[in-house]
């Protein structure tokens, strides 16, 4: 469960970019902020993931684990894809299950072929799989997606949504936030719709 | 065959100016390049000559580690906090003013003659350059990977494994080749000051003697353990820091 009551957030120095956020999504619900870049859509995710505290209001998330699919993939670069998509099972599986639900997500989102290969070798759209095959494979109960269909084709998408869709199916919790509705509206989720800054939810 | 002769060039024009300063001021204060290495030969042909150099070696060795543990137990967390930097970073730059014979002075009265003021000596010198290169690495590091170590709940070994060591790998990869190439050169003045083992040791024999076929065999020993380190060690240290640029750095 996601619960946001009342949520204020400002980066350091600057103004509110939250002003009274409140967002309410029951387990297995699939939401989608949408509206304009630079809005606070982000910054909402991260609040969720408990990368930012909110300045005023309350943040409530019941959740064993989170999957994230940050707006710009955070890899690592000495690291191969299959590493990095591991690196989030690490501790929690064996070294064999970790490898197998690595490896399987990262052929599911058709980077089989460049799973050895450091993110430098790949393109921004690849970059995107992996953080994405990353998210998945950490079999969340909440998943965050920020942008997860800017700058891929129109195959790629179908197979992230594809992806998300079935994932939602088996009961996780989606939050996505986006600035092109056509994706979202296709995978029927809810659409919760941002204007003007700072944001009034 | 060019460069081989171009190589041994600048050793030619050494012992050319050898040869000269040895005509000038006579065999007694400059002994010559063949005194010397008949003195070399007789000196290497000991055994406890090895024992010396080895002890040297593993004194600087040991007083880097020292200093690479407080530079990386202190570095990372400065680099991490802000604060913690503001507070320490002066410090350690005033540490870094100081020359290595304040600290041999203040150590040889508060740990006395033996193998802990060398360590010490070379720790202290070591340090600040290793905490300043391993803080700023820290500080440095992509913030969005250790973001993404906290929703993936990272346990702080695997932070340090996989994120703060290789990223901060260039910095270090300098600062060790920086610090290597002082460690023996301040562990050997240590032990000149205050050891009775150890090169500098001997140095400071022979110098008491006046035996100086024996001061400039022991100074080519030093010469030569200098340059087996710089092509052994550092230079291949320096070309590990031109290859990881394209790593850390080269993030997408």
């Amino acid at each position: 469960m996601i619960a946001l009551d009342h949520v204020a957030f400002a980066y350091p120095g600057k103004g509110l970019v939250l002003e009274d956020v409140s967002l309410r999504l029951e387990p297995g619900a699939m939401v989608c902020l949408f509206g304009p870049s630079g809005c606070g859509k982000s910054t909402t995710l991260d609040i969720v993931a408990g990368l930012r505290s909110p300045r005023h209001g309350v943040r409530r998330v019941d959740s064993r684990r989170i999957g994230y699919a940050f707006q710009e993939p955070r890899l690592l670069p000495w690291r191969s894809v299959l590493d990095n998509v591991r690196i989030g099972l690490t501790g929690w599986l064996t070294h064999h299950e970790a490898d197998t639900a690595a490896m399987a997500w990262v052929s599911r989102l058709g980077l089989g072929a460049a799973a050895s290969s450091r993110p430098a070798e790949l393109s921004g759209g690849m970059r995107r799989r992996a953080d994405l095959a990353r998210a998945c494979a950490v079999r969340p109960d909440i998943l965050l997606l920020d942008e997860p269909f800017a700058f891929l084709d129109g195959e790629t998408c179908g197979t992230v949504a594809q992806a998300v869709r079935e994932l939602h199916g088996t009961g996780v919790t989606v939050l996505m936030v986006s600035h092109v509705r056509d994706w979202a509206d296709r995978l029927a989720a809810r659409i919760l719709e941002i204007s003007g800054t700072p944001v009034r939810l | 065959m060019k460069r081989a002769a171009q190589g041994l060039l600048p050793w030619l024009v050494l012992l050319l100016l050898w040869a000269a300063l040895r005509a000038a001021f006579g065999e007694i204060l400059v002994p010559g390049p063949l005194r010397t290495g008949r003195e070399l030969a007789a000196l290497v042909s000991r055994a406890d000559t090895w024992e010396h150099i080895a002890l040297t070696l593993f004194r600087g060795t040991a007083g880097l580690l020292v200093g690479a543990v407080l530079g990386y137990g202190l570095g990372i967390p400065c680099g991490l906090s802000p604060a913690a930097m503001r507070l320490v970073a002066p410090l350690v730059t005033a540490l870094q003013s100081c020359p290595p014979i304040v600290w041999i002075s203040l150590l040889l009265v508060w740990a006395g003659i033996g193998a802990k003021v060398p360590i010490l000596v070379v720790a202290a010198a070591t340090f600040p350059v290793l905490f300043l290169n391993i803080a700023h690495g820290t500080a440095g590091l992509d913030r969005g990977l250790l973001e993404m170590a906290r929703v993936y709940r990272l346990r702080p070994a695997r932070i340090l494994l996989e994120i703060i060591l290789p990223g901060t790998s260039r910095y270090a990869l300098a600062a060790f080749s920086f610090a290597l190439g002082v460690t023996w050169k301040v562990a050997a003045t240590a032990e000149f000051f205050g050891s009775g083992t150890g090169i500098g040791a001997r140095i400071y024999w022979a110098y008491r003697q006046l035996d100086m076929p024996l001061l400039f065999a022991w100074t080519a020993v030093i010469v030569a353990i200098g340059l087996v380190l710089d092509v052994g060690v550092i230079h291949p240290l320096r070309h590990g820091v031109r290859v990881e640029g394209a790593g850390p750095g080269g993030a997408p």
